[in-house]
């Protein structure tokens, strides 16, 4: 079954909070995919979830080397894996993928993997994973984050995201 | 010295071979739309395998233009082992190992970054790419570099060869990224670059105004943000085509010109901030985005006033070329003698400039 949570945020510094709040709750092997359109603060959210891991640098965009690797201090690693450049069809987008060892990350126990666009390459993630997925409005400034589980793995992690947010009134679940 | 140079960082198999760091006697670039004629059309859309397929026309090709028929004619090999494609870049290092394993030429190993700023020290082109202009000074330091691409935003002071201070970066997405996603969203084509410029060429910078990221933020002075100017460019976008109206011909290029202009004074004015700041003696623009004639000729009006000799290469060495990295391996081979790479030479995706100064 898969279990969700949605929270609204009103500008990027509440999504950085919010991406800083799942950096924070986030276990080495835990996949987190998102999705959403140019625009939807994805980056932002990103840089939240990079700080929370505490990643000491700005995560910077992985579109053109589709991949960006950072230590964390427990000797875990964090993946941050763009699709956007990929190849047009899924087939493409996969194999591209397999040419810098995607499939060998994502089995990574000391691996943190979050996939920007991961909707190019679904069919080879792990059935196991946190999708985060980013959508518009009302206001230009507001975003709807819509968070599911899909396995036992990534519902913990969900848990202990909605604990987090429930402690910090200003991105509290809708 | 004569250098076979390799490069395979990202989607173009390139080789060159240059003479001392500064002439080109052959530089090869295979594309992706070569590779297509050459083979038929039929062609994986893997920039690793198209690398496989494509290294050793590329190298042979290099080598017949520049006249050498025996690798004897050469003194070393140079191969970019980063930053990159780390499945593209592994192509044309193996391929460099064993070259180096049979022929007995020493390997040296070149940032692609640094190849990016050297491809300013190129003086001497061929016949059917000549290099024109005033020449740069090859040891006059400091120089203030901006390196701008598609994966890459980085200001960097040199202050000797192969010596870098790192100064600032994009803290999210590269200029040329947000010249590609701009570009896509207005739907101007691919790649993004020439099309905004195009698309620039016919609008009115001063219709629609747009964040100047960072411009005047004392603490990132010399970093730069063209993720929030990406959204506000989408953003004004969507508010233009909010009615039933259809996006004109005429909005989309005076977006495109807002988005440019914002993004070219970013980039001036940090460079012409920085090159004030550590008084260079020259300024060099280098990578992709440096082929945009906006930036060009925004530098060019900009480094004039403060009086610095300014330094863009010519538009076929703004793009990922193999005669750079050439260019590089010749000077870091004299700053630093015995810096040859060994045949376990690995590659990193993730290469910062910097680390190559403590590495020597």
């Amino acid at each position: 079954m898969t279990a969700e949570l949605i929270v609204f945020t009103n500008g990027p510094e509440e999504t950085r909070q919010l991406g800083e709040r799942l950096g924070e709750v986030l276990k080495p092997g835990d996949l987190v995919t998102l999705m959403g359109d140019l625009g939807a603060g994805k980056t932002t959210f990103t840089q939240g979830v990079g700080a929370g891991l505490g990643v000491q640098t700005y995560l910077r965009s992985p579109t053109f080397t589709l991949v960006n690797e950072y230590r964390l201090d427990n000797g875990a690693s964090l993946l941050h894996v763009d699709g956007y450049r990929l190849g047009e069809t899924m087939h493409e987008a996969m194999l591209e993928a397999d040419t810098f060892g995607m499939a060998e990350m994502l089995d990574d126990a000391q691996t943190i993997v979050i996939i920007e666009w991961a909707d190019r390459v679904q069919e080879m993630l792990t059935d196991d994973r946190l999708e985060v997925r980013i959508a518009s409005g009302p206001d230009e400034a507001q975003r709807c984050f819509t968070f599911s589980a899909t396995g036992p793995r990534s519902r913990t992690a969900l848990r202990a995201l909605h604990d987090k947010t429930q402690e910090n009134p200003e991105i509290s679940p809708a | 010295m004569r250098i076979l140079a390799i490069e395979t960082s990202c989607d173009e198999t390139a080789a060159a071979v240059i003479e001392n760091g500064r002439r080109i006697l052959s530089n090869v670039v295979a594309t992706q739309i070569e590779l297509h004629e050459r083979f038929g059309g039929v062609f994986p859309e893997v920039a690793s395998r198209q690398h496989v397929l494509a290294i050793r026309p590329v190298i042979e090709q290099a080598l017949e233009q520049a006249g050498i028929s025996a690798m004897g004619a050469l003194d070393a090999l140079a191969v970019t082992n980063g930053p990159g494609l780390a499945g593209s870049l592994l192509v044309g290092v193996n391929t460099a190992k064993g070259i180096s394993f049979t022929s007995g030429l020493p390997l040296l190993a070149v940032n692609h970054l640094e190849g990016h700023i050297y491809s300013n020290w190129l003086a001497e082109g061929t016949a059917a790419q000549p290099i024109t202009g005033e020449p740069l000074d090859p040891d006059r330091f400091p120089i203030l570099v901006l390196i701008v691409s598609g994966g890459h935003t980085e200001l960097a002071l040199m202050t000797g060869h192969s010596r870098y201070q790192q100064l600032g970066s994009t803290l999210d997405d590269a200029a040329g990224e947000a010249f590609d996603k701009v570009a896509r969203l207005l739907e101007l084509g691919y790649p993004g670059g020439p099309a905004i410029q195009r698309a620039a060429g016919q609008g009115d910078p001063t219709r629609y105004a747009l964040p100047r990221p960072l411009l005047h933020n004392r603490d990132h002075r010399f970093n730069f943000s063209f993720s929030g100017l990406k959204t506000a460019a989408l953003n004004l976008t969507r508010g233009l085509t909010e009615g039933d109206e259809p996006i004109t011909e005429q909005m989309k290029a005076d977006v495109a010109a807002a988005f440019q202009a914002a993004a070219v004074e970013v980039l001036v004015e940090k460079t012409a901030d920085a090159a004030q700041a550590f008084s260079a003696q020259q300024v060099c623009i280098c990578g992709g985005v440096s082929a945009n004639a906006a930036l060009r000729q925004a530098a060019a009006t900009r480094m004039a006033q403060l009086d610095l000799p300014l330094h863009v290469p010519p538009p076929f060495l703004c793009t990922d070329n193999a005669a750079m990295i050439g260019a590089a391996a010749y000077y870091r081979s004299r700053a630093f003698p015995h810096s040859e790479a060994e045949l376990d030479l690995d590659v990193f995706a993730n290469l910062p400039l910097v680390e190559l100064q403590a590495a020597a």
